[in-house]
């Protein structure tokens, strides 16, 4: 045992050590290239800290009230845009994964549609519809919808595309309808899958839509942001706080409804 | 007596060119239990799944209760399919259903979209699923999610959704291949049985000789997409299997057949 056990040891620290000298090198490559230079970051470290520390701390318990229906309102452009998301990106799905689609053509062009849109982030049609429609939650519901299309559709015609076929084959050798294949054989199938990706994708968007509402999205961003400006750091900290623990509480009720719904 | 099921010179060659029927016929008549033999590949699958149309032959006709299957409406076809029970190696349940959810499946197509969207089985189609899950032993696993179930019962569900459809004639591709013994010889029981009890015919594929000639009133053999076989179970002798079963000359896949032949030979 000794014998397989020594050189394999050797092994590991050979690879712990090319990894650190690489990663070290492409430090300073990169460093160069950029011109940054670590002594600078060195020297304003303190600086910074003690912005962190004295600026934005403590958090402002009293600003809780003024932001709660912000972060109400993010919390709902969240759910009412996954659930939106979700039921347009179904209907998408459904027409271009493989087993359900009508046919070849119409599932090339979604999916092309679909990977276009995966392209443009959220934020990207923030800040395209604020001069359209003004600052506000509108905005806020239209990039966070448009932004989780294109993901959602991939992942739910994945999900589509991984239910066993026997169902399918079973339903439709009863003499099942197109629509009866799809609700009783596929459906069943995916449902979870679905659902998991619907709740992962809503956890997304409380996190996108923070950062979207600081680009005039609304929300618990808007309120960020807009106390930043007004240099009350405290109140700015209390309402990301506000956001951790949001965002904490969604993951963990989702995790349970997915365990239930397995 | 007339035949339900008339097979002409169907033929299949799939989109990447493999002739999987070189020209079938044969003629099922009411109440008749055929047993389809032959190796893996030999082409048991892609014909019993060209008579309910789950694809179509290229070549050839199959008529069922004197309608030609190939010129069938999308309509005409949910009629002969609701008729034509079938019944698959990996049971083909919906995992995540009850076995009572997955056995009223066999009522979508006596059902409107409508009807069958909502799950509106009506009360004569209910009590009618209860009584075929009793017919197979299985009425205490009525509520359980079909994923809990083990192999056999799975197929005993399976059985039930074919029997829930009403048919004249059952298809059952390889029910057994995924079964040990003991299972196997239940769910050939029970499907041998409600057959027999309620006149409907049944083609089944199988793998394993002795089964075929224990339950068999025909046997069909298959050899390379052709029937080398057709008779009495009483009449197929020891060189009559080993012609079904003798490897062709163009086989490729040898190693992958090795087993099936050695399956089958054990008698
Ligand atoms: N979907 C398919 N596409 C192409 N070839 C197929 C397909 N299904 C089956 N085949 C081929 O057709 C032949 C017959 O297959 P199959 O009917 O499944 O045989 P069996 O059920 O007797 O084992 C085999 O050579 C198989 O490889
Ligand atoms: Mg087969």
């Amino acid at each position: 045992m000794q014998f397989t056990y020594i050189p394999l040891k050797k092994e590991k620290s050979l690879y712990t050590w090319t990894g650190v000298f690489l990663v070290l090198f492409t430090a300073i490559i990169t460093g160069y290239v950029t011109q940054f230079d670590i002594r600078e970051a060195v020297i304003v470290l303190p600086g910074i800290l003690d912005f962190i520390l004295v600026d934005f701390l403590p958090p402002a318990l009293k600003a809780v009230p003024d932001f709660m229906t912000s972060l109400l309102d993010t919390l709902c452009m969240a759910i009412i845009s996954t659930t939106t998301g979700a039921v347009i990106s179904m209907f998408f799905a459904l027409l271009c994964a493989t087993p359900t689609t009508p046919n070849s053509i119409v599932k090339l062009v979604i999916r092309g549609f679909a990977s276009c849109l995966r392209n443009i982030p959220g934020l990207a049609w923030a800040i395209i519809f604020v001069p359209a429609f003004g600052i506000g939650k509108t905005v806020g519901l239209l990039a966070l919808t448009l932004g989780s299309l294109g993901s959602m559709i991939r992942f739910f015609t994945e999900t589509i595309e991984e239910v066993d076929p026997g169902g399918i084959e079973a339903v439709r050798s009863v003499g099942g309808s197109y629509w009866q294949v799809l609700k009783s054989g596929v459906l069943p199938q995916c449902f979870p899958g679905i659902i998991s990706w619907a709740l992962y994708n809503l956890e997304l968007n409380i996190r996108a839509s923070t950062i979207i509402g600081m680009v005039g999205g609304g929300g618990i961003g808007f309120f960020i942001q807009f106390n930043i400006k007004l240099f009350r750091y405290e109140y700015a900290t209390m309402a990301i706080i506000a956001v951790a623990v949001l965002v904490l509480l969604t993951e963990s009720i989702s995790k349970k409804i997915r365990e239930r719904i397995m | 007596m007339e035949s339900l099921l008339s097979v002409k010179d169907v033929e299949k060659v799939y989109d990447n060119g493999t002739r999987a029927l070189k020209g079938v016929s044969f003629e099922l008549k009411e109440g008749e239990f055929a047993v389809i033999i032959g190796r893996s590949g030999a082409g048991k699958s892609t014909l019993l799944r060209c008579i309910n149309r789950l694809i179509s032959q290229s070549r050839g006709s199959i008529v069922f209760k004197g309608i030609k299957t190939e010129k069938a409406s999308k309509n005409e076809l949910r009629k002969i399919r609701r008729e034509i029970g079938m019944i698959f190696q990996h049971y083909n349940l919906i995992d995540r259903l009850t076995v009572i959810q997955n056995v009223l499946h066999g009522r979508l197509g006596y059902m409107s979209n409508f009807h069958g969207i909502f799950d509106l089985y009506n009360r004569c189609d209910r009590r009618n699923a209860l009584r075929i899950l009793e017919r197979v032993g299985m009425e205490k696993e009525t509520l359980k999610r079909a994923d809990q179930l083990s192999g056999g019962q799975k197929q005993r569900v399976g059985i039930s959704r074919a029997m829930a459809q009403n048919p004249s004639l059952m298809l059952a591709d390889e029910p057994i291949a995924s079964l040990d013994p003991v299972s196997s010889g239940v769910v050939m029981d029970s499907l041998h049985n409600i057959c027999k009890e309620d006149g409907i015919s049944a083609i089944v594929s199988l793998h394993q000789v002795d089964f075929a000639i224990k339950y068999a009133s025909r046997i069909i053999g298959i050899r390379d997409g052709l029937i080398v076989y057709d008779g009495d179970p009483k009449d197929l002798t020891e060189s009559a299997i080993k012609e079904i079963y003798k490897k062709s000359p163009d086989d490729r896949m040898e190693n992958k057949d090795e087993n099936d032949e050695e399956k089958a030979i054990a008698v």
